[in-house]
């Protein structure tokens, strides 16, 4: 009798546990997202004033560096910029096409989106709906722009004031992401295009590089 | 509303929350009887699964507690730190814990229960483990590379899978059910420990 007890002690045990665990996926399944829940205006006005809704060019860098796979990188520049020049591990989908069925199947609900664009503007607005949408999604801060200011400049050559402890590091990544771009793609001949003399004035990272970056125009 | 995290602590206070929280954990190790050498081998001899059984079940209840602070907001997710996931590295260190959990008997925590409760073995274990830390230390750059092979960053689950947080965790919940019925069976039914070990069970007849 007491055996049959305890039996039924286990099984009770086990069904409850189940049952719980029932009830979360199927909430979380309803919910579409990874038990997130909708967008809190709030708590996203918040993560932008604590900067937390961008990575930067350089947490980028590293997450690509250790291959990440908790996040996926988009571009959602035209194609033909994307073809000109792109962060490697970014996948194209143009931001005209990626609210369409064929631009959000291709996002997971379970990764981190990072969208970057020319300069910040569409990548953060995008990031907006998306994150409306339930996506966890992030921004990369001042888009391509910073990113090749950052990672791809050298950093003699910089506005800013040079840092010793720094510059090992970002020439490391520096030579890594010129030799990823491919020595027959023309990215790693763009920087000596891009070279201004070092006693350029400290410009605002928004300017532009020249023409012959191709990184296009007036889409930040 | 948020839960209280590591972080929100600091100093002392930190110190006393570990404490508390280290207190109990032995505490209840010790309760399921994992101070025993014996106890805790017994799971690879497929005669008493007490291990497996108390570990998923803390699993199991940590995972569906910490699913419905999440759902109902109490606990925000992206602040919970994941470790960084080197499939290769980890596959040998599991390995080697393993290995050394069969022979010595103990895995690092529990031989610290033991050690608490005199266990004289268990001091030997917590020995070889300073030996081993400070061997490993000392060669360390010769294993650098392999250290950080196979880097897949924090990586979960539903991640990993591209599947819904929820169904991942009803999932395990199932894997640990099955694995609470196959180890009751194991250690009775299906008498797994006498068809591998049948000399040793008429050895145990005997005495």
């Amino acid at each position: 009798m007491r055996f049959e007890l305890r039996l039924a002690g286990k099984r009770l045990a086990a069904a409850i546990i189940i049952l719980l665990a029932a009830v979360l996926a199927l909430a979380a399944t309803m919910a579409k997202g990874t038990g997130a829940g909708p967008v809190n205006a709030d708590a996203m006005a918040q993560a932008i004033d604590a900067e937390k809704d961008h990575v930067t060019p350089g947490e980028l860098a590293r997450w690509i560096l250790e291959k990440r796979q908790d996040y996926q990188l988009i571009d959602i520049r035209p194609q033909w910029q994307f073809d000109d020049y792109h962060i490697p591990a970014a996948v194209n989908i143009p931001l005209t096409t990626l609210f369409e069925d064929a631009g959000l199947k291709q996002l997971s609900r379970e990764k981190k989106i990072v969208l970057y664009g020319f300069g910040a503007g569409h990548a953060a607005q995008a990031q907006l709906l998306l994150s409306m949408k339930g996506y966890r999604a992030y921004s990369l801060r001042d888009g391509i722009v910073d990113w090749w200011e950052v990672i791809m400049t050298p950093s003699s050559i910089r506005s800013d004031p040079p840092n010793p402890t720094g510059y090992r590091e970002a020439k490391q990544l520096r030579e890594h992401f010129m030799g990823a771009a491919g020595p027959a793609g023309s990215a790693a001949v763009a920087p000596a295009a891009v070279l201004p003399s070092p006693t350029v004035q400290p410009a605002p990272p928004s300017t532009p590089p020249k023409n012959k970056l191709k990184l296009g125009h007036g889409c930040s | 509303m948020n839960a209280p995290f590591v972080s929100t602590f600091s100093g002392p206070v930190f110190i006393l929350v570990s404490l508390i929280l280290g207190f109990f954990f032995g505490f209840f190790l010790e309760r399921a009887g994992f101070s025993s050498a014996l106890k805790l081998t017994s799971q690879f001899y497929f005669r008493d699964f007490s291990v497996l059984k108390v570990m998923f079940t803390a699993i199991v209840v940590a995972m569906v507690g910490i699913g419905y602070f999440a759902m109902l907001g109490w606990l925000d997710m992206s602040q919970v730190f994941v470790p960084p996931a080197f499939i290769w590295p980890q596959l040998v260190g599991g390995l080697l814990l393993g290995a050394g959990f069969i022979v010595g008997g103990y895995c690092p925590g529990t031989s610290l229960v033991a050690a608490a409760i005199g266990k004289l073995d268990a001091l030997f274990f917590i020995g070889g483990i300073f030996i081993g830390i400070f061997l490993f230390g000392a060669t360390e750059p010769a294993f650098e590379r392999f250290n950080s092979s196979g880097s897949l960053g924090p990586l979960t689950l539903p991640v990993w899978l591209n599947v819904n947080t929820g169904i991942v965790v009803l999932a395990i919940v199932l894997v640990a059910i099955g694995a609470f019925w196959a180890s009751e069976m194991s250690e009775g039914p299906w008498k797994l420990f006498a068809r591998t070990y049948g000399r040793a069970q008429e050895g145990e007849k005997q005495s």
